[in-house]
């Protein structure tokens, strides 16, 4: 009987603790107001559809390209929708929006609609199912084939009642909501005691700042990298008629000067330096450096008064590793200030799936600073499992003394190795103590975990070995 | 798979109730500019503290199959005490 409420209490505490993690791990707490959820804002915006022979999905993120995506497969739809958004009595809205399968054309899964237009007003409509909409002239649809080529239908001027958010149905209590609003400007009317989320405002006028984005992958200690030199939004060039200089430098921990490069983009942006995209370097040691680079304009050229050009500074690790880095990856503004994360590669291509595995473990917990320096620790305990020949090599730095003479450390380190293996030939009997030492302490090891596992102190393997 | 990798997975499954529990302070810490840097030092000096088995079983003349297998033997032994301890505890609370 006894034994039975344990187990009913220890199943018990089970369950709640189950029940507890459900609870909290689940986020989603519906709206009780009839138009509350009708509104569910996206921060990006994608183009999805299935691939035409192997049936997987495909998708682009074209959150930060939507433009240039409009602008190559349709130029007369961007020049007009820039134009709109450019002119301050022209509204406009981009929405994301989830395709109905039952219709499905050309197996488009997600995509992208723009409506613009100088008349609208984003009202709310309370049929069923409720949605959101807006009356306006024009419409972009941007959509992936089965191909994965991005294509686009444009319809100019034609008045049409547009819903741009909607809530599909409920079902099983999972939302399917079949229009999403990333961006709007259209003026919005809330039905009085709306406590939804908020159709999110125009984004940011055209930045201000402007600092040069470009990556880098390191190897050993070769460093190549490329400055993004190409007029499209990812790259975000100064917006000014002239050429563009970029120059840049690499420095030392102590912020010498170790080489520095120049180049040039031509004024309406089609010509630029080759170095600027593809540029290498070969450090001559390990260490801490950093890259630096500024925007400018040839002589007579002014810099426009309402931007600010600022300076990126990348960091770089030389340590002999393989990784890529960049202005993403170290989290840059546009004011060039880097968070710096520490970049960790992680494909699951090229990787075992245990390294993939753990690559993505501790990408998960590179936040901070507690969880990083306890990654960094765990190396030391993979450090003391030794190769079958170990290298007798303490990594001792040069210590500077001076900016022009090193203090060669490292050389003490060579003269130690020597000397050992001088002393173990004379002394043979030590190695061999010490082996028998390290074996004994293994035996013992083993015996004490034989014994733990076993009954207290009745069934010992070896007695006292507690 | 080398013992390295042995004990890799062995340490990671140690310190994982550890390191939840700090991924919300380090959401918090993640907020404070700079702060990234410590890690990399932390690495430095780490990378250089990695260097010291190698050299020392090289120098000493210790075997170096030995050694691991001592070194593995005690991490297990570390991790596998409280493990066994507390399963044992389960048990006992359990049986009558």
């Amino acid at each position: 009987m006894e034994r039975s409420k344990r187990c009913f209490l220890f199943v018990l505490v089970f369950a709640l603790s189950l029940t507890g993690s459900f609870t909290l791990s689940s986020n989603k707490a519906y709206a009780a107001s009839e138009y509350d959820s009708v509104v569910e804002p996206v921060s990006s915006i994608y183009i999805q559809s299935q691939n035409a022979s192997s049936e997987d999905y495909q998708q682009k993120d074209i959150t930060t390209s939507y433009v240039s995506e409009v602008s190559s497969k349709n130029p007369t739809a961007a020049a007009s929708f820039t134009s709109c958004v450019s002119d301050s009595s022209c509204h406009w809205i981009i929405t994301q929006n989830t395709v109905d399968p039952s219709v499905t054309y050309d197996h488009i899964k997600k995509q992208t609609e723009i409506y613009y237009g100088i008349t609208g007003t984003i009202t709310f409509n309370s049929s069923s199912p409720n949605y959101a909409m807006v009356s306006t002239q024009n419409k972009i649809v941007i959509y992936m084939d089965r191909f994965g080529q991005t294509q686009i239908y444009y319809e100019p001027s034609a008045q049409t009642n547009v819903i741009i958010a909607r809530i599909n149905s409920v079902q099983n209590g999972t939302i399917d909501v079949s229009a999403r609003p990333f961006v709007n400007t259209f003026p919005v009317v809330y039905p009085s005691g709306y406590q939804g989320a908020l159709i999110p405002g125009a984004l940011a006028q055209e930045p201000t700042d402007y600092a040069p984005r470009g990556s880098y992958h390191m190897e050993g200690l070769k460093l190549t990298g490329g400055w993004c030199v190409f007029d499209q939004p990812d790259c975000n060039l100064p917006i000014v008629n002239a050429p563009l200089i970029l120059n840049w430098k690499i420095k030392d921990s102590d912020g010498n000067v170790i080489t520095s490069a120049t180049g040039q983009i031509s004024e309406d942006r089609s010509v630029f330096t080759p170095e600027l995209a593809n540029f290498t370097y070969d450090f001559q040691q390990f260490g801490d450096y950093t890259i630096e680079a500024e925007w400018s304009v040839p002589i007579p050229y002014i810099t426009p008064s309402d931007q600010t050009w600022n300076k990126t500074i990348l960091k770089i690790r030389v340590d002999g590793s393989t990784y890529t880095s960049g202005f993403d990856q170290q989290d840059c503004d546009n004011k060039g200030v880097c968070s710096s994360k520490t970049v960790i590669e992680c494909n699951s291509t090229t990787q075992t799936f245990y390294n993939y595995a753990t690559c993505k473990y501790n990408e998960l917990l590179n936040i901070g600073f507690l969880n990083p320096s306890i990654n960094k620790f765990k190396n030391i305990f993979t450090a003391f499992i030794v190769p079958n020949n170990p290298s007798c090599s303490l990594a001792l730095p040069n210590v500077a003394v001076t900016p022009s003479k090193n203090f060669p450390l490292s050389s003490y380190s060579a003269q130690m190795c020597s000397s050992s293996a001088q002393f173990r030939a004379s002394f043979p009997i030590v190695p061999a103590l010490l082996n028998f030492f390290f074996a004994i302490s293994t035996f013992y090891l083993v015996a004490r975990m034989i014994n733990n596992l076993t009954d207290n102190g009745s069934h010992d393997v070896i007695v006292g070995a507690k | 798979m080398g013992l390295d990798v042995v004990v890799e997975i062995i340490v990671n499954v140690l310190l994982l109730p550890l390191q939840a529990i700090l991924i919300p302070i380090d959401l918090l810490l993640n907020n404070i500019p700079g702060l990234s840097d410590v890690p990399l030092a932390i690495g430095n000096i780490l990378s250089f503290i990695g260097t010291i088995p190698q050299t020392l079983v090289n120098m000493s003349g210790i075997n170096p199959t030995l050694w691991n297998v001592f070194f593995l033997t005690f991490i297990v032994y570390l991790s596998a005490a409280p493990v066994v301890n507390v399963l044992k505890k389960v048990w006992a609370w359990i049986r009558p």
